[in-house]
């Protein structure tokens, strides 16, 4: 929703191996729509050294760095990897993140269960709708990376 | 659990009692958990993140579902890997070495079995039944007598008011209540088990407040643990604790019990002498102390139930608001009676979540984590986890047998195989449809079900059972260790079948008969 407002990667490029300060606002604004705070960005550069979620292959560096400079791809990528490699550490740093995000009080409005009327239930189904076609095409994008695209 | 309960009635029959214990503890989270509830932490607490996620993120779980420990629980199993090595496919096992032992994560729930159950495990039920009662008012018990009490609180009488049920659970109960004929008719009751937890105070412990931290800490000591039962034994006279030991073997001598333990510290092997030995250790440590002591090729048997897990949705609640207070643990069970004879009961325990935090749902959701966390926030109020627990029988798929491992500070390892044959998969496999058929009639629809892994509900007997003819590696009527004269089995190492609700209180009754035949042996028995 708002992951094009990141800031501009680093020039040289993301280092795929630590995360970057982009990296963590790109994945930030993509799972919550809203920015980390400077110790939740330190908090997950943490989490992924301590819990070794280093790109393993040449796809998953690829992937990640795609993901980092084009944020608009981080829905569809994440979304295909889910149904083709549920646990790529790319996603891995995802969860990571989301992990991050939840145990913090800036953002329990987003992981709180509110109440809601039954009527919002069509928007949750018009977004699922949205999540179909996100993986339809995210999973296209990771089968066919390193043949179609890079 | 069992260690601790003999102990007590040991000291109370006036014998001496030295416990020898790993006692791994938890000192680094504990003080950091505040005393509020699930919500006001989540709103308000800025270092949630310690214990939540844990220093070295250890909370956060990656890889296929499995049941993870939280941070301030992660002590349960702390020292297993290395002191406890256990080689086998498609197992999951969990022991520990942690002060209490596993009851220090236990879910609490104390079921009575029924009388068949119980002669089915080589118990007596006439000893038996009236030593739930005294093990109820030691650890303080929360229930109701409801539908379900024939299958898990018969002649239980000292009781405090239940556990509140959350808006989901009591729906779904009141749904029961007006389908009650119906349900009864496909051989399933509805009810609440025992809870050993208090809802009124107690002594030195209070009454739950309702946190909904039950995995992250023990607020207000509302929850039993074993090692409350040690701490008040501690300052009894005739009782000594000694920990950071590992019971490696036994030997008996002529008028005494030595038995070999390696202090976890530095190494060092020390010799304790005692009249008598009781082994708590949980069957498998039990299993490993009696191997070394009995050495040989022999396979034990073994027993664990499979289970099952499935996430359901309870429509009537989307949308619903969760209350503040509530309890994350078991608050509803049912019951399959396939035969209406009280044995190979099905136990079904229905849990709403929330403390366990969203990020772990997301993770097994099939879609990207941003969509999946919308997708779970909205559909938290209305998730019912479904666990169905069945009952196990001895075969010669499932066994356990000592192996040499000089990788193993203990030089050896235990090695399990465990496969259930393909009636028993069929059996469970028509339980649970028939289990998540009533469920659906009750507006709880199944969304998947997940076959945890064997060994999984962490409730394991059966390896040296129970046998009158002094057969090697069988216990008799009294606990007393075929081929010993002073070496008793207090854990759920004898029991000959494993009923489908949680063995727990059944334990701490067991080693409660053992430690009475026990005090009452004169010395030169």
């Amino acid at each position: 929703m708002t992951a094009d407002r990141a800031p501009e990667a680093p020039r040289g490029g993301p280092h795929a191996q630590e995360p970057s300060e982009r990296e963590a606002q790109c994945f930030a604004r993509y799972l919550i729509g809203e920015p980390p705070a400077p110790e939740e960005i330190e908090r997950y550069r943490r989490a992924v050294e301590l819990r070794g979620a280093e790109p393993r292959s040449g796809r998953d560096r690829g992937l990640l760095e795609r993901m980092i400079r084009h944020p608009w791809t981080i829905g569809p990528l994440d979304a295909g990897l889910a149904l083709a490699d549920p646990e790529s550490p790319v996603r891995f740093r995802l969860c990571l993140m989301l992990a991050v995000l939840e145990a913090s009080p800036a953002h329990c409005r987003r992981f709180l269960p509110a109440p809601y009327p039954k009527a919002a239930l069509l928007g949750l189904a018009l977004r699922m709708a949205a999540a179909a076609a996100r993986s339809a095409l995210g999973l296209a994008m990771v089968r066919t990376w390193g043949v179609l695209w890079k | 659990m069992t260690g601790a309960h003999a102990a007590q009635t040991l000291l109370e029959r006036g014998r001496r009692v030295l416990m020898l214990d790993v006692g791994v503890r938890e000192t680094h989270y504990a003080p950091l958990v505040p005393a509020s509830d699930f919500v006001t932490v989540r709103e308000r607490e800025a270092e949630q993140h310690r214990y939540f996620l844990g220093d070295r993120f250890e909370g956060i779980p990656w890889g296929p579902a499995a049941h993870t420990l939280t941070p301030p629980r992660q002590h349960l199993i702390e020292g297993t890997e290395r002191w406890l090595p256990l080689r086998a496919r498609a197992f999951s096992r969990m022991e520990s070495l942690c002060y209490g032992g596993l009851g220090a994560g236990w879910g609490a729930g104390c079921a009575v079995y029924t009388p068949p159950e119980l002669s089915a495990m080589g118990l007596d039920p006439a000893t038996i039944a009236p030593v739930y009662e005294i093990i109820g008012r030691r650890i303080g018990l929360a229930a109701e007598h409801d539908d379900a009490t024939p299958y898990c609180g018969a002649g239980l009488s000292t009781l405090q008011p239940p556990l509140r049920m959350d808006g989901s659970i009591a729906a779904l109960h009141a749904e029961y209540r007006r389908r009650r004929d119906e349900v009864r008719r496909a051989g399933i009751v509805m009810g609440k088990m025992p809870m050993a937890v208090l809802t009124r105070a107690m002594g030195e412990r209070g009454g739950t407040r309702y946190t909904d931290m039950e995995f992250w800490a023990d607020h207000d000591l509302a929850v039993y643990r074993p090692w409350m039962t040690v701490e008040s034994l501690k300052g009894r006279e005739g009782f000594e604790y000694r920990d950071g030991r590992f019971v490696l073997s036994f030997a008996e001598r002529a008028d005494h019990v030595e038995v070999h333990t390696r202090r976890v510290d530095d190494g060092a092997d020390e010799v304790f002498r005692a009249r008598r030995l009781l082994l708590g250790t949980g069957t498998l440590g039990t299993a490993r102390i009696v191997l070394r002591s009995q050495p040989g090729d022999d396979a034990l048997p073994l027993l664990t139930n499979p289970y099952c897990i499935a996430p359901a949705l309870h429509l009537r609640r989307l949308g619903a608001a969760m209350e503040r207070e509530r309890t994350s643990l078991g608050q509803l069970e049912m019951f399959l009676d396939p035969r209406a004879d009280g044995l190979d009961v099905r136990m079904v325990s229905l849990y709403t979540y929330r403390s366990l935090l969203l990020f772990k749902l997301a993770k097994e959701v099939p879609l990207g984590f941003a969509d999946a966390r919308v997708l779970m926030q909205c559909l938290l109020p209305a998730i019912v986890l479904v666990t169905i627990n069945h009952p196990d029988h001895a075969s010669p798929a499932k066994r356990l047998r000592r192996i040499p491992d000089p990788a193993s500070p203990t030089g050896d390892a235990l090695e399990v195989d465990y496969t259930l044959d393909a009636s028993e998969a069929r059996e469970n496999d028509a339980s649970e449809r028939r289990i998540l058929a009533v469920l659906r009639t009750l507006g709880c629809h199944a969304l998947k079900r997940q076959r945890m892994p064997s060994g999984s509900t962490v409730h394991y007997a059966g390896t040296l059972p129970f046998a009158d003819d002094e057969r090697r590696h069988t216990v008799g009527a009294d606990g007393r260790l075929a081929g010993t004269r002073r070496v008793f089995v207090a854990d759920g190492s004898p029991f000959r079948y494993l009923p489908g609700n949680g063995l727990t209180f059944t334990l701490m009754a067991w080693a409660h008969v053992v430690a009475e035949g026990l005090a009452r042996r004169s010395d030169g028995d």
